[in-house]
């Protein structure tokens, strides 16, 4: 079949692009190169579109849907190098990696072993849509309505940040590993309390879960008396066997990553 | 299948190219001779196929030629050769960091890439570089000495 690549330089060039039958986005390609092209008839490149912005206005971040992990992580680091991006996407993938896949990308293919889902669903992060669905979506909603995904292009990851104490683990055998699950938890305290919590975990057969059951736990709690092992996952939280183990393991190697990870917060 | 006419700046060169819109960079560079570039897993997870984009390593068997087009790309030949090797390339024979050499190539240019940014990375840092480099014949304690030898010696250099 033939394959022919569009470079578009201008966004309202994009929405008539995708609505041609058998075009697909391409990023940094590096999810479209593990799958077949055979019914794949057109790519457009998003390399010329001004997609690479970076805002941070107060604590409010707005991010290019076409920066790579490692831009992201070069921007963010420079304002907050503790940020819970610059923990996950300094890690993900590889570093040749890291120069190619985009945020853009990673959200649009959402793997399951993805390191970009989780701390974006802690921050609660927004969408900006362009073409068949137009407008500002929440993380929660592209992941649930596929449609969504459709014809659609996304501009650019909007989130809130007003200062959390972030924490992030990829459970991985080597370093190099895609995750068979990831925990991110992101807190504030207030006079010596927990004020406010977000937990997420990605890799279980709900895919990407906010357990806020446990949040509502967390908050208010005293941080020099909690005690992060008395933590339980909720029963919802079910994992698929895999390379690294049973679902009964991976569910108690997650348990166990959030209460380290929560400890570790705590004590910092 | 749609061919694609375009010219890329290899090693400092204006190449021109014609290839089908699916191949990967990898196979396009091969193809065009640059053999110094090695064909390994191609599935990005080796890294012996690195080349620098611009800058910056990548993997070439997970880009399409088709979307680098006009960019500045480097192999290892472009950083120095046998009778005027880099002295990353000259490091890592003094350490002894080439065992079969399939890895050498994509080994000294991310080192290229981090040395280019990071004159004195600490060792943690070498790692995190280096992590998407396989080393078939284990020698990554010879070639994390490399690349701190290379650091000291090009710092020490200018």
């Amino acid at each position: 079949m033939e394959l022919t690549w569009y470079y578009p330089c201008r966004l309202e060039e994009v929405p008539a692009l995708l609505e041609k039958p058998g075009v697909l986005l391409h990023g940094g390609g590096t999810a479209l190169l593990t799958r077949s092209l055979a019914s794949v008839r057109g790519l457009v490149d998003v390399g010329r579109l001004p997609l690479f912005g970076f805002q941070s206005r107060r604590d409010r971040f707005e991010l290019g849907s076409a920066l790579t992990y490692d831009q992201t992580v070069r921007e963010i680091s420079r304002l907050r190098p503790d940020h819970v991006l610059v923990q996950a996407l300094s890690r993900a993938a590889s570093n040749p990696l890291r120069h190619r896949i985009t945020l853009g990308g990673s959200l649009a293919a959402a793997p399951l072993w993805s390191d970009l889902i989780g701390p974006l669903l802690a921050l609660e992060a927004e969408l900006v849509l362009i073409g068949r669905s137009e407008g500002v979506f929440s993380l929660e909603r592209w992941l649930e309505e596929r449609d969504l995904r459709k014809g659609s292009l996304i501009t650019a990851v909007r989130f809130d940040d007003p200062g959390w104490s972030a924490g992030y683990h990829r459970e991985t055998l080597t370093t190099f590993d895609y995750p068979a699950f990831t925990v991110t938890c992101l807190l504030r305290l207030k006079e010596g309390r927990i004020s406010a919590s977000r937990l997420a975990l990605t890799g279980g057969k709900a895919r990407a879960l906010r357990l806020r059951g446990l949040e509502n736990e967390l908050a208010g709690s005293a941080a020099a008396d909690f005690a992060p092992e008395k933590l339980r996952l909720p029963e919802e939280v079910r994992f698929a066997a895999n390379k690294l183990g049973s679902p009964e393991y991976l569910r108690a190697q997650a348990e166990l990553a959030l209460q380290r990870v929560l400890a570790r917060l705590l004590r910092s | 299948m749609q061919h694609i006419n375009a010219e890329f700046q290899i090693n400092g060169k204006t190449v021109l190219m014609s290839f089908p819109a699916d191949i990967t960079l990898l196979d396009l560079l091969r193809q065009a001779g640059f053999t110094e570039v090695k064909a390994g897993c191609h599935t990005g997870q080796c890294g012996a196929c690195v080349v620098l984009l611009d800058g910056r390593p990548v993997n070439s068997c997970q880009v399409f030629a088709a979307s680098v087009i006009g960019k500045e790309i480097t192999t290892v030949a472009g950083l120095g050769s046998v009778h005027d090797p880099h002295p990353i390339q000259q490091a890592f024979v003094d350490a002894g960091a080439v065992q079969c050499g399939f890895c050498t190539p994509g080994m000294v240019l991310v080192t290229a890439a981090l040395l280019a940014e990071n004159s004195l990375p600490t060792e943690e840092e070498i790692k995190q570089a280096l992590d998407g480099n396989l080393c078939r014949c284990t020698g990554y304690v010879k070639i994390i000495a490399a690349v701190k030898l290379a650091a000291e010696r090009m710092a020490d250099h200018g």
